[in-house]
């Protein structure tokens, strides 16, 4: 991941987190696999970021992205090793790069919700889940569904 | 591999910058950029076509290159790309988003065919309407071009006859030594008449002031333009030490009966009729008057009057020569006044002509207002005894 496109998942988080007044030094609840409080700190928005993230959905999206990776690496010590391109986004895959591009990684599936509820976070992971259990052999997959609007998150393993 | 996997990262980082161009609003860019990585991305998975146990890296560099040749709207190439990374043995769940995949560019392809078929005639109706403005467009703005020049040439035809005749004037102008004309006596030019340049001319003069004319009126006489100038001047003449020599033509002259008689009628060249004309009244007035200011400012006035023909009106100081050359067309001031600069040969001829009447003319000391009892005496006879 460029350092320029990380940086504009971090200002889509920050938009994001602001726009459900949020101030820097918020309290993110981690729950599913874990069970954790992570505090999360960012420069304010500008008027320029809030511009660029003024679609609502793509902010979502990609401010979930950005917070995702960070509590992957932060809880799972897991980076992002390679991406794939898939409609108007990417597939994030973790693991160690020394593999081969998407040898034996993790999918991680991520989920953006700018203000729900829990039932709404539930929903979301069990549609998650409910697609991997389809499949006989389903590829390794960490599920993260990020919330907003409280902050809050969702953190799951899914090897099948 | 390691080639494929620098293309693939090396196609991601275009994505980067591709997503970065959309969310910016840059669109051109993006598309750019997006073409790009369809270029690395499907380089990328060719070089694994062969490698078909290579899972899921063959069948998701495959997917993520048809993915990016959906975006660039390349649908068949994205089928195609789908249908080679099927010929592998992707992943269940890879292979189920190949599928969607390659029936969501199928889909595409589809609309956009008919999409475009049907809105053919609506982009010839868009194109023929632009190609009609465009055209009309054109046509308006050859005519203005046109019409633009023409004026220019108009304009252009016009300040060069005009630079043409003023130069024609000024260079010879320049060669007389005239620096100034007037139209006339009273006409305004660059702000000031021939009447008020005199006037400041004269008020400046320190050393000698020195006029000819007819009767002077606009000097001598009490509702004169310059009247009240010359009495001023006269006041002052024991400080500023100007002296003022004056040639006025003589009241009961044959010149002045002359004058008469083109300016107020034939009747009036002889006497006794020739003392009711405007052209005598105004004379002998001015000569009594100036005959009064030589006795209360002698020496700085000296007033003689002459009996040839009056051809110029002059006033010359020591910078500058007034003149204006008098007809028999009317009476009044209607030919210019040109203004002519101390030293040029125009201003010595003018300064001879005013020193050789100068020195035939009679003081105005002598000068005997209407004698009634010559004033039936033939005009010869009056003008003798003068």
């Amino acid at each position: 991941m460029t350092a320029a496109f990380g940086a504009s998942l971090a200002e889509a988080a920050a938009v994001c987190l602001e726009d459900q007044h949020h101030t820097s030094g918020v309290r993110l609840p981690v729950e599913g696999d874990c069970d954790v409080t992570c505090l999360l700190f960012w420069d304010q928005a500008t008027d320029r970021m809030k511009r660029t993230w003024a679609d609502r959905d793509a902010a979502t999206e990609h401010g979930a992205y950005g917070l995702a990776v960070l509590l992957v690496r932060d809880l799972k010590n897991m980076t992002v090793g390679e991406r794939s391109y898939r409609g108007n986004g990417f597939d994030f895959w973790v693991g160690a790069t020394h593999d081969g591009l998407f040898q034996r990684k993790t999918r991680l599936e991520i989920s953006g919700i700018r203000n729900g509820s829990d039932g709404v976070i539930r929903a979301r992971l069990d549609e998650k889940i409910a697609r991997l259990h389809r499949y006989k052999n389903p590829l390794p997959a960490l599920i993260v569904v990020i919330e907003f609007g409280k902050p809050r998150s969702r953190l799951v393993n899914y090897n099948g | 591999m390691d080639k494929s996997n620098d293309l693939h990262r090396s196609a991601m980082e275009f994505c980067d910058q591709a997503l970065l161009a959309r969310q910016r609003g840059d669109s051109d860019l993006s598309r750019l950029l997006f073409r790009e990585a369809f270029d690395k991305e499907s380089g990328a998975a060719s070089l694994l076509k062969d490698q078909r146990d290579l899972e899921p890296t063959r069948s998701v560099l495959y997917r993520s290159a048809a993915e990016l040749a959906v975006e660039c709207g390349r649908f068949s190439e994205a089928k195609e790309l789908v249908n080679i990374a099927l010929e592998g043995s992707p992943p269940e769940e890879i292979l189920e988003e190949l599928t969607e995949l390659s029936e969501r560019a199928e889909r595409f392809a589809q609309n956009s065919a008919p999409l475009r078929d049907a809105h053919a005639s609506d982009y010839k109706d868009v194109e023929r309407v632009l190609t009609d403005a465009a055209r009309q467009a054109v046509i308006i703005a050859q005519e203005e071009t046109l019409i633009s020049i023409e004026n220019l040439r108009k304009q252009i035809g016009t300040a060069t006859d005009t630079i043409l005749s003023v130069t024609g004037v000024l260079s010879g102008a320049k060669a007389a030594g005239i620096v100034n004309i007037f139209p006339t006596r009273y006409t305004t030019i660059a702000g000031k008449t021939a009447i008020e340049t005199m006037r400041q001319d004269m008020d400046i003069e320190r050393s000698a002031i020195r006029m000819m004319g007819i009767s002077l009126g606009d000097f001598f006489l009490d509702r004169g333009n310059l009247h009240a100038d010359i009495v001023r001047i006269l006041d002052s003449s024991f400080d500023t030490r100007v002296k003022i020599q004056s040639l006025i033509v003589h009241p009961k002259s044959t010149a002045l009966k002359e004058r008469a008689r083109w300016e107020a009628g034939p009747e009036y060249f002889t006497a006794p009729i020739f003392y009711d004309s405007t052209t005598y009244i105004e004379t002998d007035g001015a000569a009594r008057i100036a005959r009064r200011l030589c006795e209360r400012y002698n020496p700085a006035i000296a007033v003689k009057l002459y009996k040839q023909t009056p051809t110029t009106f002059l006033l010359l100081t020591t910078r500058f020569a007034f003149f204006e050359v008098y007809t028999y067309a009317a009476r009044g001031s209607g030919v210019p006044v040109f203004q002519v600069q101390a030293g040029a040969p125009l201003y010595s001829q003018l300064e001879s002509h005013f020193s050789r009447i100068w020195d035939v003319a009679e003081s105005v000391e002598g000068y005997q207002p209407l004698d009634h009892g010559q004033e039936n005496l033939p005009a010869s006879a009056q003008e003798d005894s003068q």
